[in-house]
């Protein structure tokens, strides 16, 4: 999934970033290279999930706080992460 | 052993350098070194000997250039060190058939041409924005280490710089990294030889890892034995070449199928040999590149395998980290 805006994410002029996601039958989410941006849309999929709530406080900017709209999603999805596998 | 040819080859005049000499500068001079290395690559345990410089290739395929295929601030790894720069570079010296980036890793020709002062200015800009660490990864970096060199000598000193590898490295490259990198994220996937050679195609993979995550962890620092036609290497200030530098984090990819026979003995053993480690235990595998051509991988970890893998970290009293 290719990110919005490079301003959302503080990257340099031109440069986007990726993130990927596994989205399982009962909801559970796998996602792999997490960028700042998208962990905090997660976050806001299920703001209850300690984890995320734990990354997005670490992202190097709140993307709210950089005027970004993200819409919050009404259906609750447990969230998870932790799926970067490769070497 | 390297042959005599390869003596002369590596036998180039380096003025020695001076105490207190920054990380930056004995790193672009171990980068000079590695690239010559290039001649004869033994940067991993394959210990292939072809002249990467010449256009030889060994298992890992690649050749002189490196190229990445992603360089994007991450928030997916461990707590303690995102948000983090990861600079993932293509190709890779395993063979995992469950590779979430296969086809990157797999392929040292994927991606773009690394260019180390413009990507180190990426880096320094992420930095600036907020990351807290620079990680180097893959595939697999080792099989890169020139460029790697080359970039961490264009980085700040005080930036705080990752080493992610499959603990693969040879005791060359170990030295080329001593003191390079403030952590050690390394992966310790399969608990037997059988299941390491079956899914990533790899010989001897226990004897490696274990050798490799004793030197990171700075249990077993030994200077290497000198060989014919290796450089004295230059070390980083204030450090002592073979003491223990920078902090190990261990990371096991937990596998649908493998938590007796992978897990358990890689507990085992961090337990037995490197009590008190940081721990990372990975349970969102997803059956990604060819994963589908073992049965057992072409599903996730069900909850009674992550519970069960728990317990198991629990009853070896392992550190776990988020």
């Amino acid at each position: 999934m290719n990110q919005a805006p490079d301003q959302l994410n503080h990257l340099p002029a031109g440069e986007t970033s990726l993130s990927e996601f596994l989205i399982l039958p009962g909801g559970r989410i796998l996602a792999h290279n997490l960028s700042p941006t998208m962990a905090e849309v997660l976050r806001q999929l299920d703001p209850e999930d300690e984890a995320m709530n734990r990354r997005a406080a670490r992202t190097c900017r709140s993307s709210q706080s950089n005027g970004a709209q993200i819409k919050k999603l009404e259906t609750p999805h447990v969230v998870s992460y932790n799926s970067k596998q490769h070497p | 052993m390297i042959c005599a040819e390869t003596k002369q080859r590596f036998q180039v005049e380096r003025a020695e350098p001076e105490a207190g000499t920054p990380r930056s500068v004995v790193a672009q001079q171990r980068a000079q070194i590695a690239r010559e290395m290039l001649a004869e690559c033994r940067f991993c345990a394959h210990d292939c000997g072809v002249n990467r410089l010449a256009g030889e290739t060994g298992l890992c395929h690649a050749g002189a250039e490196t190229r990445f295929f992603s360089a994007q601030t991450e928030v997916s790894d461990e707590l303690e060190l995102i948000p983090t720069y990861a600079i993932a570079l293509s190709g890779c010296d395993l063979r995992c058939d469950f590779c979430i980036t296969g086809a990157s890793s797999w392929n040292p020709r994927a991606g773009l041409g690394l260019d180390a002062a413009a990507m180190a200015a990426r880096a320094r800009a992420a930095l600036h924005n907020g990351a807290r660490t620079v990680m180097v990864l893959g595939g697999e970096p080792t099989i890169h280490l020139p460029a790697a060199l080359e970039l961490v000598s264009l980085l700040p000193d005080s930036a705080k710089l990752i080493w992610k590898t499959n603990a693969h490295g040879s005791a060359q490259a170990r030295e080329l990294l001593d003191g390079m990198f403030d952590v050690w994220l390394a992966d310790f996937k399969f608990g037997n030889d059988d299941c390491a050679l079956r899914l990533a195609k790899v010989p001897n993979y226990c004897r490696v890892v274990q050798e490799n995550l004793r030197w990171f962890a700075g249990t077993e620092r030994r200077a290497p034995p000198r060989r014919v036609g290796w450089p004295t290497l230059p070390h980083r200030a204030g450090t002592v070449p073979g003491a223990p530098i920078g902090e190990l984090v261990v990371r096991h990819l937990l596998m649908p199928g493998h938590v007796e026979c992978c897990w358990r003995p890689v507990a085992k053993w961090l337990a037995k040999h490197l009590p008190g480690v940081k721990v990372n235990l990975r349970a969102g595998f997803w059956p990604a590149w060819q994963a589908a051509r073992h049965v057992e991988l072409r599903q996730t970890i069900s909850k009674p395998e992550n519970i069960r893998a728990l317990a198991l970290a629990q009853e070896y009293n392992l550190n776990l980290i988020p």
